[in-house]
């Protein structure tokens, strides 16, 4: 390892593309004593499991839980994270038998592994105790005939939140023992529940709370999560109690490397860089080759085979056993998975190419090497695949490769960004009305509403959502609630849960359906607002590299159906967007200007395409668009300019028009440094002339109905956005914009760039 | 300013439009009105619940039979036609029938039961009593006289009771924090099942409406759809108009005078006299099995012995398997070659009888030349289907290998 460190610093063609090199130093052990409260029995099968003494996080935290305060882990990958809930939990099993616990994960392949883990602890500690610790899995393919069991007998009950939202909560009184003897909920890898999917975890838990409370208990959580900039908030929202944080770290590691890679330029007009794909595989196989045990983390599957079937050939090449190096991924057997799993823990598998997958915490020992082909998108995603690497004593190597696209860019000449302490803050809005009208609905399916309730109140009594009647009220005009004596009943012949995705937006998707072939196939969804510009009739549509004709869009079945072709040509619609503010929530005056946040209804009507020839972008024709006007209300944030604001830029018009779509397109991608959201999550709309203040404005609009909190958040760091989006802006090698800052010459004009950048200087300067 | 109630209406899209609510009339239950259904309330005016309870006299004809029919069964048949030795025990005046009218077929805390009917024989009658919730804040109340209604009977009779009626009423005690023990102590006949195994290979679902018309000879007039009840009960949790429930509550009566009249026509299955006649085939193995599954391992003999037809070929390995199990090897041997014979279901012929040979009568010659049979046949089949055969040749192979091998032995120990 050392040699090929001392290797690559030495290679000037290869340091020429490093934007940063860092070297994080080797941190010792700190260890802590067993806390006082922690059961013999426990002490002993920890020592006999090889446990001889905690961590100073683990003592930390397993002191907090067991005194029954709800606490909220904080560390990196491979630091022993799972014993700081396993510990309390067996602990209490031990001392009576009749405890109970949840464990929540984000997906079914992680509740799996971890539960091998709690078994062999539980193995151990069977042997002392006079009954069986049983733990269940149970989710959709948890056989009926197991179920039984698993309702009445299990100590630990491992599920996700779908299951819980769908197969548990509304069958409640099968679970009785289960309830009325929770001691731990345990909700696993918190970073995962942001946004929409958050959201709809926060309310769950509301519910899940309101069922304890039935049944007479007040389970304590313990919340882990991967580094983000607001763990602590993230875990209290969530559960809706507060929380205490352990984040200090008492793991060892060895010496770590992380350096960013930023392709060379090659087109200079256009701003494209030498593939990334190419670049990561090139550096991979060098590092297999000498044999270091390395990861390579892709950003999509079908990313994952190119850069698999690249490395097999270069080792066969080599004269050496394609074997060697494996793929990971969703759509792989189980078996499959876990004999890769295996291997990479026996060393028998050198090199793996993984989708984030791997990033979670499947067991699979520490490697030498990780090389991350394209930012994952959030730092916290980049810390959970770089910590693949890296033994405890051992020196270990990670290579982040950047993509063209803005936020690569933006991390590749802003590699502080990264070093320091992240700002991404994980933002969700349990409150958001659309999401909160759901769960009203499964709650009171699930338990009959008082009517001084407040949904979501903590277990002091306090709080909770005060429009609770008010939706209550609704829900009997909408006939689906009827009010009884001090109660709300359900009164409606549905299973309201069946009905509610956690996953995915409110408003229905486009299916695309691929009728190439006979036998017709889904290849994809989009939401309706994406529909409207990619999948209208005629349109041609891009998916993994091959192109579509749309035939036909069924806008009432929600349908695209689209056939393979070879096309010359793409298309481009034109949205008109029209966005009306209905109530300002805050405003106040920023740097020369004003900005604000509130409740919008955003209008957008695809009214026409161009079609657009492939290398040259020339304009070949164009068609009309035949949809209806969509409506979308939400929340959205905002940034008024001053009247003068032409005069004070020595700009015309259509220079300014074109420099602010510019600006638009630059903080719709920057946004994400901040909230870790996706830049699908965002609208962006910039007026000359706003409807709104009748000055010019630059709108972000939240994509989802009723909006989750993103507004709120990019208005209180909206100076710090603006920068990164100066930053993104004068950093980028193109000329005259590209997509990596602020869009292609062709959509903002030859002197977008300039007047973006001359726009961000202003809005981000002193006043 | 947006209120909460304008931005729902903006936001979502799930609800239904949103009719006028109907004027809620004061006037709620009419004490002249109930007593003309045969019904009253119980309670007072802050928490009662409404009871309708109706006699039948003995010679009521329901589906083919009479309810005196019932009390005459004796307790034995009935047991027969649950498979259960339990039910024995217990008298049909021990018994409470009982069905239940809900707000979904979803299940679910949510789902609330508005109507339970219970149907019980007591001094020469047959009563139906039915409790109806006239608002969801009595149900605890309602529950609590359901519960005291069923302490006093032994047996459960239901229609799917197991899986769908009593899981939800333990839902409701559960939600009302009351106990509910009572429901697992007792026998329960759940006449789905007997039923599932008499007709479901001549009557397809055996939803309880499909076996009145193919079994019992008889359909609904003006029945109320299953599927409108729900809302029919909203409604009136709405406008509090009692008189669009009364077809739900003759459609719950019917479901329990059903019941008798499956049970009954279930136990004639097991008559002994052959010349009953029944309007539809059964299926004579649920019979057998029944009969076997009891100990009455004769009646099951004699039953297939009569029973059985060319057509019926299963019902002859049974009675062969039967005869094993019953160490009637000499009779069970002369069933395989019967069956061998027939030419039907051949390989298990072949197995059962090597196996005779070989473990029961140790005459390994007569073993060798079955053994060689069917492999000669296997080979056939097998060249005919490759897969689906779960003796293959080489587990016949085995068995020749081994039986060979006892054959060397006993020469051995005949030359000694």
């Amino acid at each position: 390892m050392a040699q090929i460190i001392d290797r690559l610093k030495r290679d000037a063609k290869f340091m020429a593309n490093v934007t940063a090199w860092k070297v994080l130093e080797s941190k010792q052990a700190q260890f802590a004593d067993f806390p006082e409260q922690l059961n013999e029995k426990l002490i002993d099968a920890l020592q006999q499991h090889g446990i001889k003494q905690l961590y100073s996080h683990q003592a930390d935290a397993i002191a907090n839980t067991l005194q029954g305060r709800n606490t909220v882990i904080v560390t990196p990958t491979a630091s022993g994270k799972t014993l700081c809930y396993n510990a309390p939990v067996l602990n209490a099993v031990i001392e009576t038998e009749e405890a109970r616990a949840l464990y929540l994960f984000p997906t079914k392949a992680l509740s799996q592994d971890q539960l091998n883990e709690l078994h062999s602890l539980i193995d151990i500690v069977g042997g002392r105790l006079t009954f069986d610790i049983k733990s269940y899995t149970f989710d959709g393919d948890t056989p009926v005939s197991a179920r039984k069991a698993i309702k009445s007998s299990g100590h630990i009950v491992v599920t996700n939140p779908d299951m819980l939202h769908k197969g548990i909560l509304p069958h409640h009184t099968q679970w009785v023992k289960l309830f009325e003897n929770l001691r731990y909920i345990v909700i696993d890898e918190i970073h995962h529940y942001r946004g929409v999917f958050g959201s709809h975890l926060a309310n769950v838990i509301r519910r899940l709370k309101r069922i304890c409370e039935f049944y007479g208990s007040k389970p304590v959580f313990i919340c882990c999560s991967a580094t983000i900039a607001n763990p602590h908030e993230l875990a209290e929202r969530l559960t809706g109690e507060p929380a205490v944080l352990v984040d200090n770290n008492g793991a060892p590691h060895g010496e770590k490397h992380f350096v960013i890679y930023n392709p060379p330029v090659v087109n200079k007009e256009l701003g494209i860089r030498r593939s990334y794909i190419k670049e990561s595989q090139r550096i991979a196989a060098d590092f297999i080759g000498n044999m270091l045990q390395t990861i390579v983390f892709a950003r999509s599957r079908m990313n994952v085979e190119i850069l698999l079937t690249y490395l097999k050939e270069t080792m066969r090449r080599n004269k050496k056993s394609a074997s060697l190096i494996r793929g990971y991924r969703g759509g792989y057997l189980p078996l499959e998975r876990r004999d890769i799993e295996r291997g990479l823990r026996d060393g028998s598998v050198i090199g793996v190419v993984s989708t984030n997958a791997l990033e979670l915490g499947i067991d699979i020992g520490q490697l030498n090497a990780s090389i991350i082909a394209g930012y994952p998108g959030t730092i916290s995603s980049t810390l959970q695949q770089t910590g693949r690497a890296g033994r405890r004593q051992d020196t270990s190597l990670a290579v982040i490769v950047s993509s063209s696209s803005p936020l690569d860019q933006y991390i590749a000449s802003n590699p502080h960004y990264f070093f320091e302490k992240s700002p991404e803050a994980s933002i969700i809005d349990p409150d958001n009305l659309v999401i909160l009208l759901s769960h009203i609905k499964c709650a009171a399916f699930e338990l009959p509403f008082i009517t001084t309730e407040n949904f979501g109140a903590g277990y002091s009594g306090e709080g909770g959502v005060e429009a609770t009647q008010e939706i209550l009220q609704y829900l009997q005009e909408s006939r689906v609630l009827h009010q009884s004596g001090d109660k709300w009943h359900w009164m409606a012949e549905t299973y309201p849960a069946e009905s509610v995705s956690l996953r995915s937006a409110a408003e229905d998707n486009v299916v695309i359906i691929d009728t190439t072939h006979p036998n017709e196939k889904v290849i994809g969804e989009i939401d309706l607002f994406a529909s409207q510009l990619m999948v209208h009739d005629d349109a041609i549509y891009l998916h993994e590299g091959r192109q579509f004709h749309v035939d036909k869009l069924d806008w009432d079945r929600k349908k695209a159906f689209v056939r393979q072709v070879k096309s010359d040509h793409y298309t481009d619609a034109h949205l008109k967007s029209d966005i009306k503010v209905l109530e300002v929530f805050e405003e106040q005056p920023s740097a020369n200007g004003f900005v604000g946040h509130g409740e919008v209804v955003v209008t957008s009507l695809a009214t026409m395409y161009k079609k657009i020839k492939f290398h040259t972008h020339e304009n070949i024709g164009w068609g009309k668009i035949h949809l209806p006007e969509l409506e979308l209300h939400t929340t959205a944030f905002w940034y008024g300019f001053p009247d003068d604001i032409l005069e004070k830029l020595g700009m015309n018009h259509e220079h300014f028009g074109d420099g602010l779509k510019g600006v638009a397109n630059v903080l719709k991608n920057v946004v994400p440094l901040y909230v870790m959201g996706d830049r699908r999550d965002f609208g962006a709309a910039a007026t000359v002339r706003s409807t709104f203040s009748d000055r010019p404005c630059v709108f972000i609009w939240e994509q989802y109905p009723g909006g989750i909190g993103f507004s709120k958040k990019l208005f209180s760091i909206f100076q710090s956005a603006a920068a990164a989006g100066l930053q993104l802006v004068q950093a980028c090698q193109c000329e005259h914009g590209c997509p990596s800052c602020v869009g292609p010459a062709l959509e903002v004009g030859d002197q977008g760039k300039d007047a973006a950048a001359a726009i961000f200087n202003f809005i981000s300067a002193q006043s | 300013m947006l209120s909460i109630k304008e931005k729902l209406h903006f936001l979502d899209h799930s609800s239904r439009s949103i009719e006028a609510v109907e004027k809620i009339s004061s006037q709620l239950f009419d004490a002249a009105h109930l007593s003309k259904l045969n019904a009253h309330s119980v309670g007072d005016d802050n928490c009662f619940f409404i009871l309708r309870e109706k006699s039948y006299p003995l010679d009521f004809s329901h589906g083919g039979h009479t309810l005196a029919e019932f009390l005459t069964l004796a307790p034995r048949k009935l047991a027969l036609v649950s498979k259960n030795l339990a039910i024995s025990e217990l008298f049909p005046q021990d018994y409470i029938f009982f069905d239940t009218e809900t707000t979904g077929l979803a299940g679910g805390s949510g789902t609330y039961i508005f109507l339970l009917g219970v149907g019980f024989y007591r001094d020469n009658t047959f009563i139906i009593r039915q409790y109806f919730l006239p608002d969801y804040k009595n149900e605890a109340y309602f529950l609590n006289a359901v519960l005291k209604e069923f302490k006093t009977f032994k047996g459960l009779i239901s229609y799917n009771g197991k899986s769908y009626d009593v899981p939800l009423l333990k839902t409701r005690f559960i939600m009302n924090r009351m106990p509910f023990q009572d429901f697992d102590e007792k026998v329960h006949l759940d006449l789905l099942h007997p039923a599932r195994r008499l007709w479901k290979k001549s009557v397809g679902p055996c939803s309880l409406q499909s076996i009145e018309k193919n079994v019992l000879g008889f359909a609904r007039e003006n029945d109320v759809p299953g599927g409108d009840i729900p809302n029919l009960y909203f409604n009136f949790m709405r406008n509090k108009q009692f008189e669009p429930l009364v077809p739900v509550l003759k459609h719950n009566v019917i479901d329990i005078l059903t019941m008798i009249a499956i049970a009954l026509s279930a136990a004639a299955a097991f008559d002994e006299k052959r010349h009953v006649d029944h309007k539809v085939a059964f299926d004579p193995r649920a019979v057998f099995h029944s009969f076997a599954a009891l100990g009455e391992n004769r009646k099951a003999l004699l039953f297939a012995e009569s029973a059985a037809t060319d057509k019926n070929t299963r019902l002859k390995i049974d009675r062969a398997f039967l005869l094993k199990r019953m160490g009637e090897f000499e009779k069970a041997q002369q069933a395989w070659k019967n069956l061998l014979a027939d030419k039907a279901f051949i390989e298990i012929a072949y197995l059962e009888l090597a196996k005779y040979y070989e473990h029961t009568a140790k005459s390994y010659n007569e073993a060798l030349k079955i053994i060689d049979a069917a492999m000669n046949r296997i080979e056939i089949t097998q060249a005919l289907y490759p897969d689906g055969k779960s003796v293959t040749i080489e587990n016949w192979d085995y068995r020749k290998q081994r039986v060979l091998r006892k054959l060397a032995v006993g020469v051995q120990r005949n030359d000694n």
